[in-house]
């Protein structure tokens, strides 16, 4: 998608024999500095040659010109070229902000538009953009686009809009403010001196009655006028074709072409109509449509003799003829036989796709109307259109509720990616026949967390984007298994072809799905990080999307870890799939118990639970699940709903870790230390694991209690020390904001300056932070606030602040009295809590 | 919007190009010559309009009757 043709975003090439319109010049300076200039006629009107012409006189190096196609209903591809143009201006600096923008490639976020909106708006000279057949800009966003443009960013840009129709534009109202000038086919129409001038430029000897007639019968239509100076240029008999031309009740264009094809021997009139089907046609492609050989040469005699025909056959610059030309002979093919032009359609069809072009194949296979041909390229492309966010050219080629197995898996991922149910394409995929390859479906339905009968392992296919969907989809499959080091191993391989290959919609999938399988293996940091690049803007999906569903659950449960509930709980809660929505559940319901909403957060816990019923989820989830609601049904003291979640662990989960913490809690929480200590044991004596609740953290954090209570405390520091090592590399806060207010006073000593782990337990203890702005120091109380932490004595703080020992005794004691507290490792510990060191 | 739609362009159409419009009536009428057909919606009736003005045709009228309420 980023690369733009050169020939798309140049000034176009005036014709050789063009007559300046001074007039229309005129009219279309007039609108210099109007927003809006509008250039709005039927084909032949000469719209784009006038506005070259004007434009090319001396504002060129201010002005970039875009000629749009019909594949520019893609917003991508339209404003791909429009930057493309715009950031070829010599009038934009080489470091303004525009240099930065970027389209994306997957999807087209309407950020972009404010963007590019405000990037112009802030240009140092203004500048002109040009879009030449602008009827070709459908698509709502792109139309929206244009508005924005419009009414924001002015002053720095001035918009040109020539096509065929009027664009969707507020045109009354710009009228009625003056920002507004139109140039229409009356004003485009030639007068009788610019026709003689023009038949005159073109080698035709006339006299004054001739002229009259020729512009009488065109109208003063250019395009009539060249093609009757074509025919004129080898007639016989000048006065004949005129008599002949005026007398005629055929429409003018009718007519015109009828000469002009009268005048080519019968192979030329052969090969322009067999190639009329493609408006763009490569010397390749222009012999497979004719079926010879020569068939460039032929071209390339009508390109040189007469004028009819343009380019040079090759890939950048390939054949193509006037648009008027080239629509009558497409009706003359379909004239001599009814499938003629359905056969062309599909010849090109098979040639783009040999080339490795499956937009312009599709859409020749749709023209042709052959089902068989349109299932079989969909079927051959599809993995790639879809990974590449080509899912606009796929619904064009697939039409209304696909029968075809192929036709529907692709209708699938057409649905995925508008946020749409996939029940009937589902459906429809399944009931392919016998001697269907249903690699492609299996991997789609893996993604979706269908279970698929066939085996999953195995090599994965040649085809680069067909073998990234299905590692995609195995990968989803062990997420599903709960199997989270093969999941990885399979997301990883996708993500590499992925990146590879340019399939940005698999990229971000790939993503998401691995956040879950590390965030499922205890990498808590790596799992956020990923679900991040899941989630950033530019690569956004609809978030209904199962895969960003679970990248948010991802990133709201490693929020909570890290102290960040409000994070964690403004994380939207909606999700298509039963586990994932379980999930987020659990960490709004914890998030609101850390906020402080401790029974709001139990009753949401229960809920997502009670919602959940009988379905399984991976264990790593069961266990977060499971230690949240049961810390809020300890600390809310309902013992019966603390023992109805400990007893869902024990019969997901038996004999797990996470049973043994929460039989390690009871006991603690009824105060019987013994019985906590022995639950614990098994904990702290096999080597610690990451998980996703930094479950061996808050086992360390218990034993810290625990030896406190036996009055052990150099093994409880031990212990509290050993918690802080295993969490910080997990950015695990949340143990430490509910671990016992003892075994927090007691961390109070590793925030001495210095100290290995100060910088880390300074924040595991403000993580319980409560009352951020609760407590008004004074400057000076403040200053003394922040040394009681260190090792120095009062008087070396009075020192370090140049003030008497006295008074720092006073502003220390106005400072206990404003904490709530008599010691000095009290006053650091609560500072912490409410925020005011850290 | 469906419905019959009859659109009219001026001159003589020749038989190249009224083998553009396949599925359409073309009748012609002094000077004039009209295409008519039903659409199922406004995009059909556009497709046609497109290919009038791609030909060079010059439109003279259009004129949209909607399909009468069933019963």
């Amino acid at each position: 998608m980023a690369h733009v043709r050169r020939s798309r975003t140049g000034l176009p090439p005036l014709p050789p024999e063009h007559v300046r319109r001074r007039d229309v010049e005129a009219r279309l300076a007039r609108g210099a500095d109007r927003d809006l200039v509008l250039v709005s006629a039927p084909p032949g009107f000469g719209k784009t040659s006038v506005l070259a012409s004007w434009i090319g006189d001396d504002d060129a190096p201010d002005t970039a010109w875009v000629t749009l196609e019909p594949e520019d209903r893609d917003p991508r591809r339209l404003w791909s070229a429009v930057l493309a143009a715009l950031t070829a201006l010599p009038a934009v600096p080489p470091s303004h902000r525009l240099h930065r923008l970027v389209v994306s490639r997957s999807v087209m976020a309407p950020e972009f538009l404010a963007d590019l909106t405000e990037a112009l708006a802030s240009l140092p000279t203004p500048v002109r953009l040009v879009l030449d057949d602008v009827q070709h800009v459908t698509d709502p966003l792109s139309v929206h686009g244009l508005e924005v443009l419009l009414r924001d960013a002015s002053p720095g840009l001035r918009l040109v809009l020539a096509g065929r129709r009027d664009p969707p534009l507020p045109l009354p109202r710009l009228r009625l403010d003056e920002r507004l000038v139109e140039v229409r086919a009356e004003q485009l129409q030639f007068s009788p001196a610019e026709s003689a001038a023009l038949l005159s430029a073109c080698g035709i000897d006339l006299d004054d009655a001739q002229v009259a007639v020729l512009h009488e019968r065109t109208g003063g239509w250019v395009a009539g006028l060249r093609l009757a100076a074509l025919s004129l240029r080898e007639h016989p008999d000048p006065a004949r074709f005129l008599d002949g031309f005026s007398g005629d009740e055929r429409p003018v264009a009718d007519y015109l072409v009828d000469e002009v094809l009268a005048g080519l021997s019968e192979p030329h009139r052969e090969v322009l109509r067999r190639t009329s089907v493609a408006a763009r046609v490569p010397a390749g492609l222009a012999a497979r449509l004719a079926g010879r050989e020569d068939a460039a040469e032929l071209l390339d005699d009508l390109a040189r003799d007469t004028g009819l025909v343009g380019g040079s056959g090759t890939a950048a610059d390939p054949y193509h003829l006037p648009e008027l030309l080239r629509t009558h002979l497409v009706a003359d093919l379909g004239r001599r036989g009814p499938t003629l032009v359905a056969d062309r359609e599909a010849v090109a069809a098979r040639w783009w796709s040999e080339q490795g072009d499956p937009v312009r194949a599709l859409r020749h296979a749709a023209m042709a109307g052959d089902g068989g041909l349109l299932a079989d390229l969909v079927g051959r492309w599809a993995p790639w259109l879809a990974g590449r966010g080509e899912h606009d050219v796929l619904a064009a080629a697939i039409g209304r509720d696909p029968t075809d197995p192929r036709l529907a898996t692709a209708a699938i991922h057409v649905r995925l990616a508008r946020g749409e149910p996939v029940g009937p394409a589902l459906r429809a995929a399944r009931r392919a026949g016998p001697g269907v390859d249903t690699t492609f479906r299996d991997a789609t339905e893996r993604l979706l967390g269908c279970r698929v009968p066939r085996p999953a392992a195995g090599h994965p296919p040649a085809d680069p984007s067909l073998a990234a969907h299905v590692h995609l989809g195995r990968g989803s499959a062990a997420l599903g298994d709960d199997d989270a080091p093969g999941a990885r191993a399979e997301l990883e391989a996708a993500l590499a072809l992925a990146h590879r290959h340019g399939l940005d919609v698999l990229v971000q999938r790939a993503h998401a799905l691995l956040a879950v399988a590390l965030w499922a293996e205890g990498d808590v940091p790596g799992a956020r990080e990923t679900a991040g690049r899941a989630l950033a803007a530019g690569v956004s999906t609809p978030a209904v999307a199962p895969w960003t569903a679970a990248a948010r659950a991802v990133e709201a449960h490693a929020a909570l870890l890290a102290g960040d509930p409000a994070r964690a709980r403004a994380t939207p809660g909606d999700a298509p799939v039963a586990t994932v929505r379980f999930a987020l559940r659990c960490a709004h319901g914890g998030a609101a118990f850390d906020l402080g909403h401790r029974a709001v957060g139990l009753l949401e816990l229960q809920a997502a639970r009670a919602e959940l019923g009988g379905d399984p989820v991976p264990a790593a989830l069961t266990a977060v699940a499971a230690l949240l609601e049961h810390r809020a049904a300890l600390a809310l003291g309902h013992r019966t709903a603390a023992t109805a979640v400990a007893a869902w662990l024990a019969g997901r989960c038996p004999d797990s870790p996470a049973t043994a913490l929460v039989r390690a809690r009871t006991a603690a929480a009824a105060g019987d230390h013994a019985a906590a200590r022995a639950a614990l044991a098994p904990l702290l004596t096999r080597r610690p694991q990451p998980t996703p609740d930094a479950l061996d953290v808050e086992a360390w954090l218990l034993e810290s209690r625990g030896r406190l209570a036996r009055e052990d405390r150099p093994g409880a520091r031990t212990a509290a020390r050993h918690a802080a090592d295993l969490a910080a590399p997990l950015d695990a806060l949340r143990p430490f904001a509910h671990a016992d207010t003892a075994v927090r006073a007691l961390l109070v000593d590793e925030l001495a300056a210095g100290a290995p782990r100060a910088g880390f337990v300074a924040r595991a203890l403000a993580a319980g932070a409560t009352s951020p702005a609760g407590t008004g120091l004074s400057g000076r109380e403040h200053d003394v606030l922040i040394r009681l932490p260190s090792l120095e004595s009062l008087d070396e703080i009075a020192g370090a602040l140049d003030v008497s020992i006295n008074t720092v005794k006073t502003h220390v004691r106005a400072l206990y009295g404003k904490l709530g507290v008599t010691t000095r490792r009290d006053a650091v510990l609560v500072a912490h809590e409410q925020g005011l060191l850290g | 919007m469906s419905g019959r739609f009859e659109i009219r362009v001026s001159g003589r159409l020749s038989d190249r190009t009224r083998a553009a419009f396949p599925g359409l009536t073309v009748e012609e009428v002094p000077a004039e010559t009209v295409l008519s057909g039903w659409s199922r919606d406004a995009d059909e009736v556009h497709t046609v309009l497109d290919r009038i003005q791609a030909l060079g045709l010059e439109l003279v009228s259009l004129l949209q009757v909607p399909e009468p309420p069933e019963g």
